[in-house]
């Protein structure tokens, strides 16, 4: 059970002058909901299609339950996809659909109806079964791939951006049914997206790619609470960078200085900071006078701007001549907000501050 | 109500213009073959005044050995040559398609070079050509078709891969690598997932490339001996003596042949049918 189901060991892909996939090696652990997160472009698409065997890596090797993969056509692997487009056959029926891909290899009639009925019934279509795909909506299209693709009970689901083409609502509806799934077939999945709430709230890990490169990969807590490089700290969430003006060892960890808060500790083993990221929920701010709590790293600054978003508002803050933002939640008995202009004292807590290495 | 209020700006249906633009446009086109199909109920030698109407040439045409030998070859040759340049038009377009290779741009060139070629030219080239490799006039009745039956082919498959081409560049290339994501063979996709999406393109071109065989003159007049008449050049033949009255009576009959055809086409077409079928 701990060996991972998949293995990607060095693998790059050119296309041509350009490098799409530039030598990355990973393992995805059995039963994972396993996301791969980049923005478009990043190479996650041709990492997942070199998985399901449509593409051939340039070097490297990819190894699906041990075993190396490089010649095996993309029909012979235990690998099923669902594609971005869903790829729904138009001129068959869902149940036509469902049973096509067992139907192609000459599973028995009896099995076939049986296995294609479980799996209607799984994504919840089984009242669909006689319809056209012209007469389903994307949703139902999109389950009519997954039960297409699960029907076949393969070693590794791959979803590309699964989501993507659904309205807000039917994705958060879709994002809860898929883990769902995942847990009821205790198949490994893994999706492409660029939507880090998705990655986020659906994953039990997440490679986050840029550039052809796996830049960490973690589950999405420690992504979001610790990421290790500007572009991950960047894309997972939003993140205040700052650039740190001095580093200096001390003891087992950092003391460095960051513009307008001035000198800090920070506890890590990790390599040398070059930069630290301030969740703008970790900075708490308050009128110029107030006296933050004991430890805490203070600067003061100047609004210049809030916007008004519900249930909190963003505040653009001008400190030490660099914009950071921070949120104001608006509860029962919240003072007013400042005006833009008004000065402001801003203050977090050291072991909020996660330091970049890159 | 509404028919009191002003046509709107994309309202061009209820402009008296336009619908009489319309009328003329449908009387120029259609005229000609509503003459034709009247005359050939009209009780006269001259097809010149209307004198009472009869079937009588409709039984003098079916009486006519040689022009029913003309009708029944030119049915052959449509039937042959159409099942050929399908197959063959429905091949080049997805090689086409499908493949990248060196010679591709050239190979699409010629493609469309049989479509652009003046006809006399081709009728001329085909009649050199089969009398070099002895094709022409040896051969008796069933064989000597051949001859016409590869002209034919040669010029209507290039618009049966033009036709099915159209269709495949609508195709979507996932659907392709789902079905062989669900374990299907190359020969499977191709069979279930890509014939069926191009069976409306193939429909089509079948019917142009029947249409375009029925009714072609010139390259069969070159390719065609003498006991191998089709029906237009026969009736060519026929009316240098004069139009007749049996000439109307057997071209309403191709007329209501093809039109049999495109319905029947159509209907196979309608994605009402499409549904039940499959």
């Amino acid at each position: 059970m701990t060996a991972p189901v998949v293995r990607i060991e060095d693998v790059s892909k050119r296309f041509g002058r350009v490098v799409a996939v530039d030598e990355v090696t990973l393992e995805i652990p059995r039963n994972a909901f396993f996301a791969l997160l980049g923005p478009s472009g990043c190479g996650k698409t041709t990492l997942l299609r070199m998985i399901a065997g449509f593409e051939r890596p340039t070097s490297g090797r990819i190894l699906i339950d041990g075993e190396d993969v490089a010649n095996v056509p993309p029909n012979r692997r235990p690998v099923n996809m669902v594609f971005q487009s869903y790829a729904v056959f138009p001129h068959m029926s869902v149940r036509r659909n469902v049973a096509y891909g067992l139907e192609v290899v000459g599973t028995p009639k009896a099995e076939v109806e049986r296995r294609v009925a479980e799996a209607l019934a799984m994504v919840r279509l089984d009242g669909l079964a006689d319809r056209m795909p012209d007469q389903l909506s994307g949703g139902q299209k999109q389950r009519v791939a997954l039960a297409r693709a699960l029907v076949k009970r393969p070693k590794l689901l791959l979803l590309d951006e699964p989501l993507s083409a659904l309205d807000r609502k039917l994705r958060e509806e879709m994002q809860l049914e898929l883990v769902r799934l995942q847990r009821e077939v205790g198949i490994t999945f893994v999706i492409v997206t660029h939507d880090q709430d998705e990655a986020l709230s659906m994953a039990t890990a997440v490679a986050v790619m840029n550039l052809g490169r796996v830049l960490q990969v973690a589950p999405p807590r420690e992504l979001y609470e610790r990421p290790r490089t500007r572009f991950v700290a960047d894309f997972i969430g939003s993140a205040n960078v700052l650039e740190l003006e001095a580093v200096e060892r001390e003891g087992e960890g950092w003391r460095v200085k960051a513009p307008g808060f001035g000198w800090l500790r920070l506890c890590t083993d990790a390599a040398q900071p070059v930069a630290i990221a301030l969740r703008p929920e970790k900075i708490e701010h308050g009128p110029v006078g107030a006296r933050p709590p004991q430890g805490s790293v203070a600067a003061s600054g100047r609004l210049v701007q809030s916007a008004y978003f519900g249930d909190y508002s963003r505040l653009f803050v001008e400190v030490g001549g660099i914009g950071l933002v921070c949120y104001r939640y608006h509860r029962g008995g919240s003072p007013p907000l400042p005006a833009p202009g008004e000065s402001l004292l801003l203050w977090f807590r050291p072991e909020d501050a996660v330091p970049l290495s890159a | 109500m509404s028919r009191r209020s002003p046509p709107g700006p994309l309202d061009y249906g209820r402009r008296l213009w336009l619908r009489l633009w319309l009328l003329a446009t449908f009387v120029f086109l259609y005229a000609p073959i509503v003459i034709l199909v009247a005359f050939s109920f009209n009780d006269s030698r001259r097809n010149i005044v209307w004198q009472g109407f009869t079937t009588k040439y409709y039984i003098a045409a079916w009486n006519n050995a040689s022009l029913l030998e003309a009708f029944t070859n030119s049915l052959i040759v449509a039937a042959v040559s159409t099942s050929l340049s399908t197959v063959l038009g429905a091949m080049l377009a997805v090689a086409l398609w499908r493949f990248r290779f060196p010679a591709k741009p050239l190979l699409e060139g010629a493609n469309a070079l049989p479509i652009v070629i003046p006809e006399i030219c081709m009728g001329v080239a085909l009649l050199v050509f089969f009398s070099r490799a002895g094709l022409l006039a040896s051969l008796g009745w069933p064989l000597g078709l051949l001859p016409v039956i590869l002209g034919h082919v040669t010029f209507s498959f290039p618009f049966v891969a033009i036709v099915v081409r159209a269709r495949l560049a609508t195709f979507d290339r996932s659907l392709e690598e789902a079905s062989l994501d669900l374990g299907a063979s190359e020969w499977q996709t191709f069979r279930y997932i890509l014939l069926p999406w191009m069976k409306p393109g193939l429909v089509a071109g079948a019917l142009l490339s029947a249409t375009l065989s029925l009714d072609d003159f010139v390259i069969t007049f070159f390719t065609s001996g003498p006991e191998t008449l089709t029906f237009p050049v026969k009736i060519y033949s026929m009316v240098r003596f004069g139009a007749t009255p049996e000439v109307n009576a057997a071209s309403t009959v191709l007329i209501l042949v093809t039109l049999i055809m495109t319905v029947l086409a159509m209907r196979l077409q309608s994605p009402a049918r499409a549904e039940t079928t499959q």
